[in-house]
C-alpha cells in the first residue's frame, strides 16, 4: 500500500469534489495551435489534478518584468498516469520549463506537449504522448479530405 | 452401495482431502503469474478473447478530434456513404469540433464499440462467461458492450444508449447484432448521425496470432447513409494494462463543464 | 474383515482403501483448481441500515475527529438534508464499502484470471486482479483490489481510496488510510452471495470492525438494469445543431 501521506487531498491541489458518474467528456483540442510550439519557463502556481482536465497554471516573468499566468491543460488523469504523472507530481513553487502548443486566440494558455521538473525528469502532456502514439512530431497526418457531400 | 467397515479409513480420506487441500495452490497459475505481464501470449484458443486491448490508431480522414481517430470511415477509407440530411449535419457538427466548440452533449456518450474504438489512449477489458461476453472500456459514459451469447433480441425492446446486441460464433469468428439503439450514443466523437433505426453487425475476430483483435462493423441506417457500409477498427493485446476508474470531477469554478480550464 | 462390501460385492481392503484415499485426493486437487462460480446478477437481501452496524450489532469505533464529523452529517441526514452526500442524487460514486450496501443490483462475471463486478449504480466497474498484483497508481473511490481463491473463498484487499465517499448514507467518515478485506463465498446451494468485509483505518476508527452483506441470487438473464431506468448523471454540455438537435 502506498504511503498515504504521498497523496495530498487537502491543499490546493485537491481533487474537486465529484459531480457526476463515469463518464469521459470528449473535450475539444482543436483551439490549439499545433503548427508551432511555445516555451515556457516559470513557477508552479496552482495544480489541478480533475477528471478528465488536469491542467497546471504557470507564473512566468516576461522580458519586461512583469509577470503572466500561463494556464496548460495537461491532460486526462488517467492517462497521464500512464506516462508517469502522479496527482502530486507538481508542487506549488516548483520551477518547471514546459513546451506547449498555444491556444489560437493568443491568450496566455495551452496544452502541454512537455515539462521538465525540477528533478530534471520529463514527462509528456496529453499533445506530446499523442504525437508519439501518432509516431511524428506534429498533427494527425490524415489526408485533408473534403468534408462529407 | 457400500458400507464402511473401518472408519480410521474415512477418517484419512479427510485428513487426505484436508492436506490436498492446504498443499495445492489456492491459484493453480502461480507460475504464470510469474511471468511479466506485458509478454504474456494471448490465449492460442481463437475465441478465447479474455484480456486487456488498447485500440489501434487508425488515420483520421479529416482533421478533428485530436486524440482519436476521427470520425467513422468506411473500411477502404472513404466518408460514410450520407443521406443529403445526414451530410449537412455531420458537416455542422464537424465544423463546430474543428473550431474547438464540440456541439454534441457527450455525456453519457460512447455506447457503441466504433465510439470507444476510436480512443487509442485507453484500454479495454474482454471478460466473457458461458452467456456474455463483455467489452469494458475504460473510456465513455457508457464503457460496457455486453452481448448476449446465450438469447436472441428481446421482443421488445426498449431503446437504449448502447442498444442489445446478441451474438454467435461462425468459427473463429463472433458475429454481433445490435439494435434498439436510442439516439444519446453517438458512432464517432465528431458526431456522425443516425437514428432510431441503426443497426450493426460487427463481426470480431483474433487476427495476428491473436495479438489483435479485429472488428469489421456493418452500418444500417438508411435515414442517415444511401447504403450500408463496413468500418473496420483493430485493438492490440495488452496484458500489462489495467482498467482504472473514470469517474468526473466537477469543473474548476467558472469553466464550462466539458471545456478545458 | 480384511474387505470392505461394494455393491454386495467383497472388495480387497487394500484396493479399497487406495480408491477412498485417492478420491479424497482428487476432491481437494478439484476444490483447489475450481473455484466456486460468482457469476450472476445479485442483490442485498435485505436492506441496510442507514447508520453503519457492525456484525455484531455496533457502531464502528470512530476516533474523535472523525466522531465529529460523524455526528454534524448524521444530524444533517436525520433533518433531510444530504446536501454532504454526492451519491444521495444517484450519480455520485458512493465508493467502497458503500456501494456493496445498496439495494441495486451488481453482476459478477468471473474467469480465470480475474473478477469484474458490473453496479448497476452508475453504469460503474470494479476490477480484480487474480494472476498478478497490480500497485496502487492513485487513490480512486474503489481503492486499488488485488484478490485470490482461498479454497471456496474470494479473497480481496483492497488499498488507497479517495477519503470524499461515505461508509454509510449518514455520512461516516473514512481515511485514505483505510484498507479492505473482503472475503466473498457462496452458500445456500449457490443462491446466496456472502461478503464479509473488514474495515480497517487507523486514522478514522479506532479499531478494524466487519459487517457482513448477504445477496441473493436473482434469475438467470435478469438485466442488470432495465434500459429505460438508467440514469444520466451527465453535467449538461450545450447543444447545437443545423437540425435543431440530436
Amino acid at each position: 500500500m502506498m504511503n498515504p501521506r504521498r497523496w495530498p487531498t487537502t491543499s490546493l491541489f485537491a481533487v474537486m469534489p465529484f459531480l457526476a458518474s463515469v463518464a469521459s467528456a470528449h473535450h475539444a483540442t482543436s483551439m490549439y495551435d499545433r503548427t508551432r510550439t511555445v516555451q515556457l519557463e516559470g513557477t508552479v502556481r496552482e495544480q489541478l489534478w480533475v477528471n478528465p482536465h488536469c491542467s497546471v497554471t504557470v507564473t512566468v516573468k516576461n522580458a519586461d518584468g512583469t509577470t503572466t499566468d500561463w494556464s496548460v491543460e495537461t491532460g486526462t488523469p488517467n492517462i497521464n498516469l500512464r506516462h508517469g504523472w502522479r496527482r502530486d507530481t507538481l508542487q506549488r513553487g516548483d520551477r518547471v520549463r514546459l513546451v506547449i502548443y498555444p491556444h489560437k486566440d493568443g491568450g496566455p494558455s495551452g496544452t502541454l506537449v512537455r515539462i521538465t521538473l525540477p528533478d530534471g525528469r520529463e514527462l509528456d502532456g496529453a499533445a506530446g504522448f499523442i504525437d508519439k502514439e501518432l509516431g511524428n512530431g506534429g498533427d494527425a497526418p490524415g489526408t485533408s479530405a473534403s468534408p462529407a457531400k | 452401495m457400500f458400507e464402511m467397515r473401518s472408519v480410521p479409513i474415512f477418517g484419512s480420506a479427510l485428513v487426505l482431502c484436508a492436506l490436498s487441500l492446504a498443499l495445492v495452490p489456492a491459484s493453480a497459475a502461480d507460475d504464470e503469474a510469474a511471468a511479466p505481464a506485458r509478454l504474456a501470449p494471448p490465449s492460442s484458443d481463437l475465441k478465447d478473447f479474455a484480456g486487456y486491448y488498447r485500440p489501434d490508431y487508425l488515420k483520421p480522414l479529416v482533421k478533428s478530434a485530436v486524440g482519436t481517430s476521427g470520425p467513422i470511415q468506411t473500411v477502404d477509407h472513404q466518408m460514410p456513404p450520407f443521406t443529403p440530411k445526414a451530410s449537412a449535419e455531420f458537416n455542422y457538427r464537424l465544423s463546430k469540433e474543428q473550431a474547438g466548440m464540440p456541439v454534441m452533449d457527450t455525456t453519457p456518450q460512447a455506447g457503441l464499440p466504433s465510439a470507444c474504438l476510436v480512443g487509442f489512449l485507453s484500454p479495454v477489458l474482454v471478460i466473457a462467461n458461458r452467456q456474455q461476453m463483455f467489452f469494458i472500456f475504460e473510456s465513455g459514459a457508457a464503457p460496457i458492450w455486453r452481448i448476449h451469447l446465450d438469447r436472441d433480441h428481446p421482443k421488445k425492446l426498449a431503446p437504449s444508449t448502447n442498444g442489445d446486441s446478441v451474438g454467435h460464433w461462425e468459427g473463429n469468428t463472433l458475429v454481433v447484432d445490435t439494435r434498439g439503439f436510442n439516439t444519446s450514443g453517438h458512432l464517432d466523437l465528431v458526431g456522425t448521425p443516425f437514428s432510431r433505426d441503426l443497426h450493426t453487425v460487427t463481426r470480431i475476430s483474433k487476427i495476428n496470432g491473436g495479438h489483435q483483435l479485429e472488428f469489421l462493423i456493418t452500418v444500417n441506417d438508411p435515414e442517415n447513409f444511401t447504403q450500408p457500409f463496413t468500418t473496420r477498427y483493430t485493438a492490440a493485446w495488452r496484458p500489462d494494462e489495467r482498467l482504472m476508474e473514470n469517474e468526473i470531477d466537477a469543473p474548476p469554478p467558472g469553466a464550462p463543464p466539458g471545456d478545458p480550464p | 474383515m480384511n474387505s470392505l462390501r461394494l455393491t454386495g460385492r467383497r472388495v480387497p481392503r487394500t484396493c479399497s482403501r487406495a480408491a477412498w484415499l485417492l478420491s479424497s485426493w482428487l476432491c481437494g486437487v478439484t476444490l483447489a483448481q475450481n473455484p466456486p462460480d460468482l457469476n450472476g446478477v445479485w442483490q442485498l437481501s435485505s436492506p441496510v441500515p442507514a447508520l453503519m452496524k457492525t456484525a455484531d450489532g455496533q457502531e464502528p469505533a470512530l476516533n474523535e475527529h472523525a466522531q465529529a464529523i460523524y455526528s454534524q452529517h448524521r444530524a444533517a441526514y436525520q433533518a433531510g438534508d444530504r446536501s454532504f452526500d454526492a451519491a444521495a442524487n444517484g450519480c455520485g460514486d458512493p465508493g467502497m464499502p458503500r456501494i456493496m450496501m445498496m439495494s441495486d443490483r451488481f453482476e459478477i462475471v468471473q474467469d480465470a484470471d480475474r473478477v469484474v463486478t458490473l453496479f448497476a449504480r452508475g453504469n460503474r466497474f470494479r476490477v480484480v486482479e487474480l494472476k498478478r498484483s497490480l500497485d496502487p497508481v492513485d487513490l480512486f473511490y474503489f481503492g486499488n483490489p488485488n484478490g485470490h481463491w482461498d479454497h471456496s473463498e474470494l479473497v480481496v484487499e483492497s488499498s488507497d481510496f479517495r477519503e470524499s465517499s461515505f461508509i454509510d448514507a449518514a455520512g461516516m467518515p473514512h481515511s485514505d488510510a483505510m484498507t479492505l478485506t473482503e472475503r466473498y463465498r457462496l452458500s445456500k446451494g449457490g443462491k446466496e452471495l456472502i461478503d464479509q468485509i473488514t474495515v480497517s483505518d487507523p486514522k478514522t476508527f479506532k479499531t478494524p470492525w466487519t459487517v457482513i452483506m448477504r445477496y441473493r441470487k436473482l434469475p438467470s438473464h435478469t438485466e442488470l438494469l432495465p434500459a429505460d431506468q438508467q440514469v444520466n448523471c451527465a453535467p449538461p454540455t450545450p447543444k447545437g445543431s443545423s437540425q435543431g438537435g440530436g
